[in-house]
């Protein structure tokens, strides 16, 4: 089915917005936290599809454990971050990361590139979903940053790196859908996410201190930015999509540690005492991370190890099923498959509890932390949890009654010639919407490949955009900023962090969008 | 465990197994029990919307 071919009208894109607008003014303009915005936004999904969007219950209960299957898959790696990251704090030393790093880069706007931006992009490139915001954020808060301005930076600067990252599952998920896989789609896509870096890395840093900070960085920013957008860009025209948002994030701490060298400072300093830090104390309390990257990378790498872990697997069926108006969703033999001992969840639990084991052998943790970090998980988990389960019921709910089609459909009408400008803001909806570039490219990609056919535009470089708008689009996703905001004690304040991300967020996507219309224009 | 948060646990809980359970629901194409598993499901999020406040 060609999926314009449908009874939404542009005036269902109002009604469709609805749930949206109340969950953005509840959270942004009534301070609202994310479980009790929610679950009032995810009722007022279920309404509408009924009444306006010709769903019927069936569909309705489909889509809600569809729903439930994606949230304890999403659960599951949100509990395991945040385990791992309160047992490593369990040592009290998690400073000493911080403080390490921060030798790398002397001055909070370069600790930002380094942590916010590199770091992030680095752990983006092995394992995603909220990872390396859960990770990095409260390394920074233990380095003296505020906590919202620790949420925020590496919300904005770890996206650029979410297509290619998560061994390239978005860019894999766009060129499935929509049958243009190929060089010409790497490179394209990787053209576009090489200039969404420079600009989330000059976001983190704005976001951070400024415009004077931005000055202050300038030349690292855009070194980095050549050498990481190069690699992925390399890696990508060769064919080996799965590692280049690894391959980028690797070759950015290279450069940034090179970089470091000749502006190195006393990380004491950092501290705030006497304290002498060398490469041995951040290696023991960086020992639980380390076994995650270990871990990930083993079983990501080495095929018997990942298909051993993968063979307990969870699937539900779905129907095919289809709304009055016409949208379609189509039959999957599993939604969202659940591998309880393969997931990236499970994995993250394997290294809080490897590390918890090395932690008790050199003696930098006490008896029964495992029990306190796991108490203190459960305490701070459960309020983000409650949001994101709605927020995720909400979603799949639009997205199955043809809501959130209605709202991408309505937007193109509306711009017409200049869709192309608003092609990576689609994206963004998309990841706003699912929390997920892959969900995003997904739910819209033959949407883009349709519309730029119809308008005689240059096809390639629209995916790109709409790839790069899911991966933007993923730094003000209300899931992630909740995990965010759950492991730096900002739970219930998600309001301010999600405005600045939707700040920072449409500017990044309005620059990527006038880039789009240009290049659409000279090819 | 304070009664509230436990109560925000069963909350949690409640939206996880009655979405779960939606699926069987569909199954069984009982539009009856559909409609009393969604008023279920949405008397849920409303307790979260009053549990949070």
């Amino acid at each position: 089915m060609n999926v314009l071919d449908t009874d939404i009208e542009a005036w269902h894109a109002l009604v469709a917005a609805a749930p949206i607008g109340l969950l953005l003014w509840l959270m942004v303009r009534q301070g609202w936290g994310a479980a009790r915005a929610g679950p009032l936004a995810l009722v007022l999904a279920v309404v509408l599809s009924l009444t306006v969007f010709g769903t019927d219950l069936e569909l309705v209960a489909r889509s809600q454990a569809k729903g439930a299957l994606l949230s304890i898959w999403v659960l599951s790696i949100i509990w395991a971050a945040l385990l791992l990251f309160h047992l490593v704090d369990e040592t009290g030393e998690i400073q000493v990361i911080g403080a390490w790093l921060g030798r790398l880069a002397p001055g909070g706007a370069l600790q930002v590139l380094l942590l916010a931006w590199v770091f992030t992009s680095f752990l983006q490139g092995i394992a995603g979903y909220g990872v390396p915001v859960a990770v990095v954020a409260p390394l920074m808060v233990g380095n003296g940053f505020a906590p919202a301005v620790a949420v925020i930076t590496t919300l904005i600067g770890h996206s650029w790196s979410v297509t290619f990252g998560s061994l390239a599952a978005s860019y894999s998920a766009l060129a499935g859908v929509t049958g243009f896989g190929g060089d010409r789609l790497a490179i394209d896509s990787a053209l576009m996410l090489g200039l969404a870096c420079l600009l989330c890395g000059a976001g983190a840093v704005l976001a951070f201190g400024g415009r004077k900070a931005l000055a202050s960085v300038a030349a690292p920013l855009l070194v980095t930015t050549v050498a990481m957008s190069g690699t992925q860009l390399g890696f990508a025209a060769v064919g080996a999509y799965s590692l280049a948002a690894f391959a980028a994030g690797t070759v950015g701490l290279i450069v940034m540690a090179l970089w470091g060298r000749f502006l190195r400072c006393d990380p004491a300093d950092l501290l705030g005492d006497s304290t002498t830090v060398g490469a041995g104390d951040f290696i023991r309390v960086f020992a639980a991370y380390a076994v995650l990257i270990g871990v990930v990378l083993t079983v990501s790498f080495v095929g018997p190890v990942e298909r051993l872990l993968d063979r307990v697997r969870i699937e539900l069926a779905f129907p095919a099923s289809s709304t009055s108006l016409g949208w379609a969703n189509e039959a999957t033999d599993s939604y969202r498959t659940l591998s309880p001992f393969g997931d990236t969840g499970s994995l993250l639990l394997y290294a809080a509890l490897i590390g918890y084991v090395i932690y008790r052998l050199i003696g930098i943790i006490e008896p029964g932390g495992l029990g306190r970090a796991a108490q203190r998980t459960v305490s701070s988990a459960v309020s983000s949890s409650v949001g994101i389960v709605a927020m995720v019921g909400m979603a799949l709910a639009m997205t199955d009654s043809g809501m959130t089609f209605a709202l991408a459909s309505g937007l193109t009408t509306v711009v017409g010639a200049a869709f192309p400008m608003v092609s990576p803001l689609i994206g963004v909806l998309g990841a706003f919407m699912t929390g997920s570039n892959t969900n995003s490219n997904i739910l819209f990609g033959a949407l883009q490949r349709d519309t730029a056919q119809l308008l005689g535009v240059s096809v390639t470089p629209i995916l790109a955009a709409q790839t790069t708008g899911g991966a933007i689009g993923s730094m003000l996703a209300p899931a992630k900023i909740i995990v965010g905001c759950s492991t730096v004690g900002l739970g219930g304040q998600e309001g301010p962090v999600l405005k600045a991300g939707i700040r920072y967020g449409l500017v990044i996507a309005g620059i990527i969008g006038a880039t789009t219309l240009a290049w659409t224009a000279v090819t | 465990m304070k009664r509230e948060t436990a109560l925000r646990g069963w909350v949690l809980i409640g939206l996880l197994v009655v979405s779960l359970v939606l699926y069987w629901a569909a199954d069984t194409g009982s539009t009856a029990l559909q409609a009393a598993m969604l008023g279920l499901l949405g008397l849920i999020a409303l307790a979260a919307v009053w549990l949070w406040r």
